[in-house]
Formats: structure tokens, C-alpha cells, sequence
């Protein structure tokens, strides 16, 4: 059953001669606990969709389902609630909050929507991520390994519906990807996770359940992996 | 040379940076050039004034040809002129050109037998020395010396301001460099020296200085004279200078060397600017500069006091101030001068009005104008129909109309004389401060009357009535016999009788009037009591009223003017010539100020009734021109230190935002909403002016703590009573509303620019 359910997606940049399609008529669902990787070369609009699936930019045209809720009938006020409660949004860059420690880091979204975590959670989050010891430590004073395992317990803290990954090891040298990876897939097995990775690394689209192809905004190809999940385009 | 193609190619890529610092150069520069301008100014008219009162240093008068030719051999003087006085004696003007510690000693030893300096003063019989002129001409000791003191008291403040000014350059600087920080390690991490890093930014500090600078004096000038002419047009030159002397005296005086002395003073500070921010740069390290990390391990504060009152978004808005300490040091300490210079400019402005009022009010001057309004006996109901035509006319407000009666107590419930005061509408609450025991339509329609304790007196009148609520009073009045009455009096009836004489002023015509004593008992009811301390301060000396002066058995009672019609006394027979049949003295106000003329014309022309007895408008006139100016001059210096705190605040506020997109975008995207951003940006600025606030509170009474302990220790705090410490707490809550409204308006405009843009397109702005 689809739990994330994309209907002609469009998106276009600009106008007249300068009009860019970013993406074209783009249609896809993934079930629930699905672990999906995107792939594609530089410009095919991977990143856009990333985007417009995590409710941070609206479409040209085309809707987004998820959990059968249309993302964009939403105002701009329940569309950042939406975000805070259903989506994890991992960067490349990580997009840390500088003057906020690790701990802070983690629990921000769950602190916004005016909640207040519960400290056996953050204490079993930041052991899941092996950040006990940096709990307090600003993001500059982390490597970029470590800074990538916040963003991560910060997109995991509050149990999304759906985790994003924007090239989540992008930055990372191979033994901090592997590490990152690792612990997004182990989060997508235990806690039943549904993700959609972008990489340009081939063997981390391998370790996924399904990898959609994006080219020119359009989706090219979608094949299971073997480790599971159904292709749904 | 690398240096300057890099800092020119800076200049050029960083638009929006270097017209911001070239704004706050010239921001800098202009404040700069108007205080320096305003001090030359100053100096020139005062100058002005002295030579115009007399066009030399001195006139020495019943020269000999031998002191002549002594004088004229002397050359220490720039002016020597011979005049030929009309009792055919010499006479020398001159102008001293050398300077000299005491001119009167140099001049004893010029002319030796002339006497002319006695080692204190001046013998004015044989020289006219313009002492005014000497001074500020600089040619003495005496003169060098109030230069100095007025100078180092304008320097006070200069320096308060200066340092200010200092603060926007150095912003810009700030801002500008913070941003380029990964640039400039990256500069050095290909082999760039720190004096290189340091000479990039020097130069580009010289290269935006030579638009900056020219453009703030300009700018400085054209500014200078706007308010030198705002002044002007307040009136002020009327008040002190005829027409013809306000043209040849009021000028704006531009001194060339202190607007190099400002040009050159900008430049250094724009290198000392460039020269702090570039140093700062290169005591990173090319790593920390490149990744923005930070060797040193910050202790995190996790509980601040905005995070215990406002929850996350205090927290993060505590944090996000506290990033980059220096900004947050500059923009408080610069909030915080502003706001201190500001509320003591508006104290002293209030304490100049107050002074005044008070100077005014303790001479009983508080009115535009004092009128007669004519009375005779055949018309006791004079005032009242003044009044109404004064009122009808709509030039006037009563200011003060008080009809009085005097009796004489007629039993021991009150001894001695009692003054009865009948007050119109308009007064009535006013002499009571607004402590009216009752309202005057009550107190009319009781037709009663208010009895006035003595504040020394402790009730005893009002125990001495014994509850009666009366008191009975004699009116003593004369009554006017008439000739054939007159001559059939025996001479016993006779020896009553009075003989007044008078005058007609018009006709010159004497006559002569027959009175008898006569006395009427009257009974009053007393219906309130009130305390006199209003009246005794109004109506004379209020030492006069105590205990130990004359008037221990002199009572008020107060009533209406309105319940006066009703009196007996008020309705005697025209035969009775009563203390009411003289004229009445009232003072008004005027409506519109401006309506002078037409309110003259109007007692002209109701000449019967009215008539001037003082006019101050003129008086009235010049204190408000005085105040006005002095309230122009404050504004003017008010908008210029407002001005400082502006340009910075809004530098770093704006530049903050902006350099926080990314983040910002970020924190929308993991589910902040647009309120709860806003939330924060307000707690940020709330931040910055709460602080200054407490700052510029402390600042404040900690100065007039200084100044009632200077006051004390130089024995003039009696005389100088103006040391309050409550006076500067409001004035500096609404300058800190107004920073905090500065504040919300610098921090929204960038963020309502970036809301233009998707947050993708906002969070892409680093990557």
C-alpha cells in the first residue's frame, strides 16, 4: 500500500526563452518503510524533488500524498507544522543551527512544535548516533562525520512519516559514509522508516530497497535492488 | 601589486558592502562636519557680536605725540589708527596682533606714566578695552584659557559623540570583513603574509574613503546649514538682533581648518578601523578562517535568562546576539549613548522650560496680558459683564478674575478681618490645584462659601464656628450723603462724615464726594473647608501668613464669582460707594498667540469696558522664542545621535539577517513557522534594546548621582536643584521604545526580502 504517493509533478524555473524544467510530469508511490534511492546526473532535478516532496518548495503543478494528505492544500503555517512533524530533512551541508550544542540540534523540531523530549529518548538517540560524549558540543567544534549523525538524530528525533537524504554522505570521506549509511539503513530496518536517499554513489543506491533514475526531470528508470520493497511508478 | 588589484576588485564584486561602508563613512563624516561647523559658528557670531559693539581690541584715549609715535613703532599690532578727538586731543584704535599674557601690562610698558592697567582693572577714562573681543581673538592668557575651558567642555561631548561615530565606521568594517573571512584564509593559506591581509584592507578602507569622506562633508555642510536656517526661522535673531544686525551677524561660519581637522580625524579612524578588523583576521588561523571553526572550545550557556522568559525562541535568540560578542558590545554601547545623550538633552530641555515657567510663575507673570475691566457703583455686576465680553470675543481665556470683599468679624468666632475672594469658572479649580473640596456649580448653588484653614492653623477656625456651619461678619461700607443730606446734619452727625476728593483725569475738573460710615452684620454659611497653602503662595508672601507674621487674624473664605450676584453687598443701592466700585483687574491669556494685534484692536474698540493695564507679550514672545530655539538646538543634536544609533543598529541588524539566511531557511524547513521567526527576531531586538535600556538607566543616575556629589562638594546644591533622579527613567523608556521599533524595522526589512525567495533558494545560499 503506497504511503507516499507523487502525481504529475512539475516544476519550472523561470520563463519565455529562460524557462527551465526541472520537473516534467514526474509520478511515483513508495510504501511504507520503503528505503528508496534517487539517482541521476547533476541538473535532472533530484534535488527539486527532494524539496517538493519535504513540502519546503510547492510545485509548478502536480500533487504530493502523504498518508493520503495532500501536502500542498495546506497554508504556509500548517505547511512548516507538517514539516516539523512528518518529515526528516537531511543536507549535504547539514544546515546545523551554529549556536545550538549537538543535543539542541537534535531535539529542535520537537522543541518548536512545543514539546518537550523526553530525555530517555534523547539519551537512547544520541547513543543510537554514538554522540553521548559530544552531547554538548557546538557543530563547529564536530567533525563532519559527527555533524552528519546529528542531522540525522535531528531528522529521526521526531519519528517522520518520511525521511529525506539530499547526498547525505556528499561530504564525507568513505569511512564516515559507510558509517552514515549504516545507520540509515539500521533506523529504516528498526524503526520501519520510510526514506528516499540522493547519492551519486552507486553503492549506496545498491544497499537501498528500490532506485529511481532521474534525467531531465523525468524518471527514467525504477528497479528493485533485492533487498525488498515493490517499484510503483 | 596585488593588494590593490584585490582591493579593488572587492570594491567592485561587494557592491552592496561598499556602499554600505561608504554610507557610514559619509554618515560619520557629515555628523562630524555639522558639530565642528556648529562650534565655528558658534565662535564666529559670538565674535561678531564683540567687534560689532566695538571694531577693536582697544581705544586709547589724550594720546601724546610722543605715546602716538611710541604706539605706532610697536609692531605687535595687525590695526592702528590715529583718530583726532573733537576736543582736538589723539586717540588710537588698535588691534593686538602679537600675543601677550597680560595686554594691559603690555601696554603700561608701551606708554610707561599712562596708568592704563592697574593690575586688576582697566582705567576707562583713557582706554575703552574690549575685553570680549581680546578673548576670543585668543591674544591673551585670559582669553587662551576660556578657549581652552570651552573647548575641553565642548570636547566632553564631541568625544561622546566621536566615539559613536567611530562605532559606524567601524561596523562597516566589521560586517564587511566577517563575511570575507573564509576569502582571506584562503588568501593566506596561498601564501599571503598578515601585513598583506592588513594592506588589502587598508587599502580598500583608503579607497572608499576618498568617495566617503568628501561626500560627509558635503553632505555635513548642506546639513549644517538646513538646521542653521531652521533655527533662524524660529525667530530667534528678532529676540536679540534688530533686522539689520541679525543680516550682518548670523552667518554660518565654515572654519577650513576644522573641517580638515574632521576630514583628517575620519581618515585615521578608517584606518584604525581597517587596521583592528584586519588584525583580527589574521590572528586566525587560514584553517579557522576557511571552515568558520573556531580553535578555542566555547562553553555553552545553557540557560539564559530570554530562554527561562520566552522558551526556545529566547534561547536561540540569546545565542544568536551572543555569536559574535563584539557586534553585540558595539550596537549596546552605541544604543546606549544615544539613548543616555538623548534623555539628558530632553531633561535639560525640560528644566529649561521649567526654570522659566517657575522664573515666570514666582513673579506672578504667568499671563499674556493683565486688562482692566471698568466698574463704577452703579454697576457692581462690572466684572461679570467684562468678562463675558472678553469671553464672547474668542481672543481671550480668563486667567485669573477674583472679585474680594473685606469684613469684619462681628463676634469672637473669628477675630479680626476676614477677605472674601469670589472666583470666576475658569479659576476656580486652578487655585485649588484641582483639590476643590466641591465643584462650582455646587458651591454656586449652595450659594455658601469655602473657608480656607491656615496650614498653620490646625483647625482652630473651623473648631472655633463650633459645628454652626455660620459665621457672621460685618461689612463696613460708606454711603454717599448727598449736599442737601449734608447740610441738614448737626456737626455731631457731621464728624462721621468723609471727604474724598478727586480728580477727573480727562477733564482736570476736581470734585469731592461725602461718605458716613456705615456697617451692615452678614451671615455667612461656611459649606467646606479647604487648606490655603495655594492662596498664601498666590496671593503674597507666604511668610507673611504664618504664625508669627500679621495676618494671624486675617481668614479667606472663597466662593463663586457666579453666587457673588446674589450678595448683599453686591446689590446696594448705587449710593453706597463700596470696595467694589473700583475698577477690576484681571489677567488673560491669549487664544491664538498670534492674534495679538486683533485682540488689541478689540479692546480699542471696547475702550468703555476694557482697557490694557500691562502687556507681556513681548516678554511671553521672547521666552518662547528662547525655548523654542533651545528646542530646536536639542532636537537638531537629538536627530543626529538618533542617527548614529540607527546606522548602526541597522548595519548589524541587516547584515545579521542576512548572513543568517541560509539558517534561517534551514530552521523553516525543519518546521519553523513564520510566526515563531518572527517571535524570535523580536526577542532578538527586544535583546538589544532591553539592554541598552538597563545600561543607559545605570549610566544615568550613576551621572547624576556624580553631579549631586559635585554640586555638593562645590556647596551649589541648594541653588542647582535639578539633580532628579526619576527625571531621565522616562525619556530613556521611550528612546529604548524607539530603539527597539529601529531595531524590529532593520531586522524585518531583510527578512521580509528574503521571504521573496523559496527557502530552497534561500538554503542554497551557502552551498
Amino acid at each position: 500500500m503506497s504511503f507516499l504517493r507523487i502525481e504529475h509533478l512539475c516544476k519550472t524555473y523561470g520563463k519565455g526563452e529562460n524557462e527551465v524544467k526541472a520537473l516534467d510530469d514526474v509520478s511515483f508511490t513508495v510504501p511504507k518503510g520503503q528505503m528508496t534511492a534517487v539517482i541521476g546526473a547533476s541538473g535532472s532535478g533530484k534535488s527539486t524533488m527532494l524539496h517538493i516532496l519535504g513540502g519546503v518548495d510547492r510545485p509548478t503543478s502536480g500533487k504530493v500524498f502523504l498518508d493520503d494528505q495532500d501536502v500542498f492544500a495546506q497554508d504556509n503555517k500548517n505547511l512548516a507544522i507538517f514539516r516539523r512533524r512528518q518529515v526528516g530533512l537531511i543536507y549535504q551541508f547539514y544546515n546545523l543551527i551554529p549556536v545550538l550544542d549537538a543535543e539542541e540540534n537534535i531535539t529542535l523540531p520537537y522543541v518548536m512544535d512545543g514539546r518537550k523530549p523526553d530525555p530517555a529518548k534523547v539519551e537512547e538517540m544520541l547513543g543510537l548516533l554514538d554522540l553521548t560524549a559530544r552531547r554538548h558540543h557546538l557543530p563547529s567544534q564536530l567533525s563532519g562525520g559527527q555533524q552528519q549523525r546529528v542531522s540525522i538524530g535531528r531528522a529521526l528525533f521526531t519519528s517522520p512519516g518520511v525521511i529525506l537524504a539530499d547526498e547525505p554522505t556528499g561530504n564525507l570521506d568513505s569511512r564516515n559514509s559507510a558509517e552514515i549509511i549504516q545507520l540509515l539503513r539500521k533506523s529504516n530496518r528498526e524503526l520501519a522508516q520510510t526514506m528516499i536517499i540522493i547519492t551519486h554513489d552507486e553503492n549506496i543506491a545498491l544497499q537501498c530497497d528500490r532506485i529511481l533514475t532521474l534525467s531531465d526531470g523525468r524518471i527514467i528508470g525504477d528497479e528493485l535492488t533485492g533487498h525488498g520493497g515493490e517499484a510503483n511508478v | 601589486m596585488f593588494e590593490r588589484l584585490l582591493a579593488s576588485r572587492y570594491i567592485r564584486t561587494q557592491k552592496r558592502h561598499s556602499i554600505l561602508t561608504i554610507c557610514s563613512i559619509a554618515i560619520a563624516m557629515a555628523l562630524m562636519t555639522i558639530l565642528f561647523t556648529a562650534l565655528s559658528t558658534y565662535r564666529g557670531i559670538e565674535r561678531g557680536i564683540a567687534y560689532d559693539a566695538a571694531p577693536y581690541h582697544a581705544k586709547i584715549y589724550d594720546l601724546t605725540p610722543e605715546e602716538w609715535e611710541a604706539l605706532s613703532s610697536c609692531g605687535d599690532f595687525s590695526e592702528l589708527h590715529r583718530f583726532t578727538e573733537p576736543d582736538g586731543s589723539i586717540a588710537a584704535e588698535l588691534m593686538f596682533g602679537k600675543y601677550h599674557e597680560n595686554q594691559g601690562e603690555f601696554l603700561n610698558s608701551l606708554l610707561p606714566g599712562k596708568e592704563i592697567y592697574d593690575g586688576l582693572s582697566y582705567n576707562d577714562e583713557i582706554i575703552d578695552y574690549n575685553a570680549d573681543l581680546v578673548r576670543l581673538d585668543l591674544v591673551d592668557l585670559n582669553g587662551r584659557a576660556r578657549a581652552v575651558q570651552t573647548i575641553a567642555l565642548f570636547y566632553v561631548y564631541v568625544i561622546f559623540l566621536v566615539l559613536a561615530l567611530r562605532m559606524i565606521i567601524d561596523t562597516a568594517f566589521e560586517v564587511s570583513s566577517k563575511e570575507r573571512e573564509r576569502q582571506f584564509g584562503v588568501l593566506q593559506s596561498v601564501g599571503a603574509t598578515p601585513r598583506q591581509i592588513v594592506r588589502i584592507i587598508s587599502l580598500e578602507g583608503l579607497t572608499l574613503s576618498a568617495v566617503g569622506i568628501p561626500a560627509g562633508l558635503l553632505l555635513g555642510l548642506l546639513l549644517s546649514f538646513a538646521a542653521f536656517k531652521a533655527i533662524l526661522s524660529s525667530g530667534i535673531a528678532e529676540v536679540f538682533f534688530s533686522p539689520d544686525k541679525a543680516a550682518k551677524l548670523l552667518h554660518l561660519h565654515i572654519s577650513p581648518l576644522l573641517l580638515i581637522l574632521a576630514a583628517v580625524t575620519g581618515l585615521v579612524w578608517v584606518l584604525l578601523s581597517a587596521y583592528g578588523t584586519g588584525m583580527r583576521v589574521v590572528r586566525m588561523s587560514p584553517i579557522e578562517a576557511i571552515t568558520g571553526k573556531n580553535a578555542r572550545v566555547r562553553r555553552v550557556r545553557r540557560h539564559t535568562l530570554f530562554g527561562l522568559l520566552f522558551g526556545w525562541k529566547g534561547k536561540l535568540a540569546s545565542r544568536n546576539n551572543r555569536r559574535q560578542p563584539k557586534r553585540f558590545i558595539i550596537t549596546v554601547v552605541s544604543l546606549t549613548l544615544s539613548v543616555t545623550l538623548f534623555s539628558s538633552f530632553s531633561v535639560v530641555l525640560d528644566e529649561v522650560q521649567t526654570t522659566y515657567d517657575d522664573a515666570i510663575r514666582s513673579n506672578g507673570l504667568d499671563y499674556d496680558m493683565e486688562l482692566i475691566v471698568h466698574g463704577s457703583p452703579e454697576d457692581p455686576h462690572a466684572l461679570q459683564n467684562g468678562l463675558t465680553l472678553l469671553r464672547d470675543s474668542g481672543y481671550f481665556e480668563i486667567h485669573e478674575a477674583v472679585d474680594s470683599v473685606f469684613l469684619s468679624s462681628a463676634d469672637e468666632s473669628i477675630t479680626g478681618h476676614c477677605l472674601i475672594l469670589y472666583e470666576a469658572p475658569e479659576c476656580y479649580d486652578r487655585a485649588f490645584e484641582g483639590g476643590a473640596p466641591m465643584s462650582y456649580d455646587e458651591l454656586t448653588q449652595s450659594g455658601g462659601y469655602i473657608l480656607m484653614q491656615p496650614a498653620y492653623d490646625n483647625g482652630t477656625y473651623a473648631d472655633s464656628l463650633g459645628g454652626s456651619g455660620s459665621v457672621a461678619l460685618t461689612y463696613r461700607y460708606g454711603r454717599v450723603v448727598s449736599d442737601e443730606e449734608y447740610d441738614a446734619m448737626t456737626d455731631a452727625q457731621r464728624e462721621n462724615v468723609l471727604e474724598k476728593t478727586g480728580t477727573d483725569d480727562e477733564t482736570g475738573e476736581v470734585s469731592t464726594v461725602r461718605y458716613v460710615k456705615e456697617s451692615k452684620d452678614i451671615e455667612l454659611s461656611i459649606v467646606a473647608e479647604a487648606e490655603e497653602r495655594r492662596y498664601a503662595e498666590e496671593w503674597g508672601n507666604a511668610d507673611w501668613y504664618t504664625e508669627e507674621g500679621t495676618s494671624s487674624d486675617l481668614v479667606y473664605l472663597v466662593s463663586t464669582l457666579d453666587a457673588y450676584n446674589d450678595t448683599e453687598y453686591a446689590n446696594f443701592p448705587s449710593d453706597v460707594s463700596t470696595y467694589l466700585s473700583g475698577d477690576h483687574y484681571i489677567s488673560v491669556n491669549l487664544r491664538d498667540f498670534d492674534a495679538h494685534h486683533k485682540a488689541l484692536s478689540f479692546i480699542d474698540a471696547h475702550s468703555d469696558i476694557v482697557s490694557v493695564d500691562m502687556d507681556l507679550y513681548d516678554m511671553q514672545l521672547q521666552v518662547r522664542t528662547v525655548i523654542a530655539a533651545v528646542r530646536i538646538g536639542c532636537t537638531f543634536l537629538s536627530v543626529l545621535i538618533a542617527l548614529i544609533a540607527i546606522v548602526n543598529l541597522v548595519n548589524i541588524l541587516s547584515t545579521g539577517i542576512l548572513n543568517r539566511k541560509s539558517e534561517l531557511a534551514a530552521m523553516q524547513c525543519l518546521g519553523m513557522t513564520r510566526g515563531q521567526l518572527c517571535g524570535m527576531t523580536v526577542i532578538e531586538c527586544l535583546q538589544y534594546a532591553l539592554t541598552a535600556c538597563i545600561v543607559s538607566l545605570l549610566l544615568s543616575e550613576a551621572i547624576l548621582m556624580l553631579t549631586s556629589m559635585m554640586l555638593r562638594y562645590m556647596e551649589l546644591s541648594e541653588q542647582m536643584s535639578f539633580v532628579q533622579y526619576a527625571a531621565p527613567v522616562p525619556k530613556i523608556l521611550i528612546s529604548s521604545a524607539a530603539a527597539f521599533l529601529a531595531a524590529l524595522a532593520a531586522s524585518f526589512l531583510p527578512l521580509w526580502q528574503m521571504q521573496k525567495e523559496s527557502l530552497t533558494e534561500q538554503i542554497r545560499s551557502v552551498e
